[in-house]
């Protein structure tokens, strides 16, 4: 009886101080968490953000001479008009005709321009959802897009009928903008005077279009 | 009218195959020629068996209108732009027709499965199935014997508690749902009870053990070798024309599929002859059934 007694009390007094030690790191972390980053921020600038400062949706560091993505939410559009090119291609795909949907090959334009390079005008503080969105509106261009709220950001699926998946596991739509392919959604880029974007199909997760941002390393 | 069908009256074997055939085509082609033969097949067949009542089918075109309707709101793959939906995605003409058609096969499947248990009763599928699964068919069995039994016991249930004026239609609320709770109590009492009589009255006759037999009035007749010729005669070429590409249809990115050639057409015709195999049994019975009572 004693005994049993002793064992309940060890294992009270255990469970006791595994939730103090819990508490105490949680303490710990909650103090350090905001004077960090603003002392590594001021003191030594360095090539990417600190990882400490990821937002809510979870964005990997923007190198440093690239825009920071703008929620669309916030976007502020103005009256200003600004000018941009616009492509759309699926070159890729017309050297991996064997990969694709059988269904779908009589869809891949004869030179891989779903849409050739144009000019586009657009309102100042529209992103590139909004600007690729109403281009192939006014080009009836084929385009299905779904919301994905943990990215804050459109997903596009599919553009003329050629959808992600279509020519493998690999498959799917990218964009780039001035040469970059921005490591976030294209709802929450935000547009410059003179911007260059192509969307291009890729058939082997970006690095047939030279944007794997390291998803494969 | 309801008429006797002649068709149950064929051999299990003849009767399964028959399901199995018509339920994977439906499944299978996706060709609107065959969507349309298969509906029109179970259609005919169900209003035969059953008789036409006036809106007993009246979910079928609701499942239609609802698969037309719910597949564009998810589904936006297409060439042809109809107009852009709310959300900003485009509204295809391929995505409702998509729709259409997949409301047809649901409308053609539920048809034919209804079909089906009228005409595979439980001894028939216990039958068939005895040797070879004799677990499963025994459980399938008696799962949906449960269904009518218990529907039965739950009114002979009510109707006595009605007659002591505690019937969960009467009273106040609150008496209402104390009587409602009784008779679900009668209920499980009666289930668990039944259980217990069920078990012990099929071990005593022996079920489960080696070399029980079952007794069957089925005899495999020369019609039935007909028809089981008949039947596998469909079936192969089928399955041939299916892989030849007679049935072939795409819905997406465009509508295209197998044209009106004669390969086409034949298997077609071959699947319209198997889907209409059971009423033109009845039908040549019926007939047959005139012409003697004239002759008399």
């Amino acid at each position: 009886m004693i005994c049993l007694l002793g064992g309940l009390l060890l294992l009270v007094g255990c469970g006791k101080n595994e939730t103090e030690a819990v508490a105490e790191t949680v303490e710990t972390l909650q103090i350090e968490e905001p004077t960090k980053p603003v002392t590594e921020e001021e003191e030594n600038p360095v090539e990417e953000e600190p990882s400490a400062e990821v937002d809510s949706y979870q964005t990997d560091p923007v190198p440093r001479d690239k825009p920071k993505p703008v929620e669309p939410q916030k976007a502020e559009i103005t009256e200003t008009e600004l000018h941009c090119t616009l492509s759309i291609s699926c070159a890729t795909l017309l050297s991996n005709k064997e990969l694709l949907d059988p269904d779908k090959v009589e869809l891949v334009p004869s030179d891989g321009w779903v849409l050739q390079p144009v000019k586009v005008t657009f309102q100042e503080g529209e992103n590139v959802f909004q600007v690729l969105q109403r281009v192939c509106r006014e080009q009836k261009i084929h385009l299905e897009y779904m919301d994905t709220p943990l990215y804050n950001s459109a997903y596009i699926e599919g553009i003329h009928n050629l959808y992600e998946f279509d020519a493998g596991d690999l498959s799917g739509w990218m964009y780039r903008v001035n040469g970059w392919f921005p490591n976030y959604g294209c709802s929450r880029y935000q547009l410059q005077d003179g911007d260059v974007i192509e969307w291009v199909y890729t058939c082997d997760l970006g690095q047939d279009v030279g944007g794997s941002n390291g998803a494969r390393e | 009218m309801q008429h006797r069908d002649a068709f149950s009256g064929y051999h299990p074997l003849v009767n399964f195959l028959f399901f199995a055939l018509v339920l994977g085509g439906t499944m299978v082609f996706m060709h609107p020629v065959s969507l349309c033969i298969s509906l029109a097949g179970a259609l005919s067949y169900s209003i035969y068996l059953k008789g036409w009542k006036k809106g007993s089918l009246l979910y079928l075109p609701m499942i239609v209108l609802m698969t037309a309707i719910l597949n564009p709101a998810f589904n936006h793959e297409g060439m042809t732009i109809l107009t852009y939906l709310p959300s900003g995605n485009p509204l295809t003409l391929e995505s409702i027709v998509y729709g259409i058609a997949a409301g047809a096969m649901l409308a053609a499947v539920i048809l034919w499965f209804s079909c089906y248990t009228e005409v595979m009763t439980s001894d028939k599928f216990v039958y068939l199935f005895g040797r070879i699964l004799p677990a499963l068919s025994l459980l399938l069995s008696m799962t949906l014997r449960f269904v009518p039994k218990y529907k039965a016991q739950f009114q002979t249930v009510r109707e006595a508690q009605k007659c002591v004026g505690r019937d969960s239609s009467q009273g106040s609320i609150l008496s209402r749902m104390k009587h409602t709770v009784t008779i679900f109590s009668i209920m499980v009492t009666w289930a668990l009870e039944n259980a217990i009589e069920t078990a012990d009255s099929m071990k005593s006759r022996g079920y489960g053990l080696p070399g029980r037999t079952a007794f069957s009035i089925y005899h495999w007749e020369k019609r039935d070798k007909l028809a089981l010729l008949w039947l596998l005669f469909c079936g192969c070429s089928m399955v041939c024309g299916a892989f030849l590409g007679g049935m072939k249809w795409r819905y997406f990115p465009t509508m295209r599929g197998a044209g009106l050639t004669g390969l086409t057409a034949s298997v077609q015709l071959v699947y319209l002859a198997l889907c209409y195999t059971p009423v033109a049994l009845d039908r040549r019975e019926d007939w047959k059934w005139k012409h003697l009572k004239y002759e008399i």
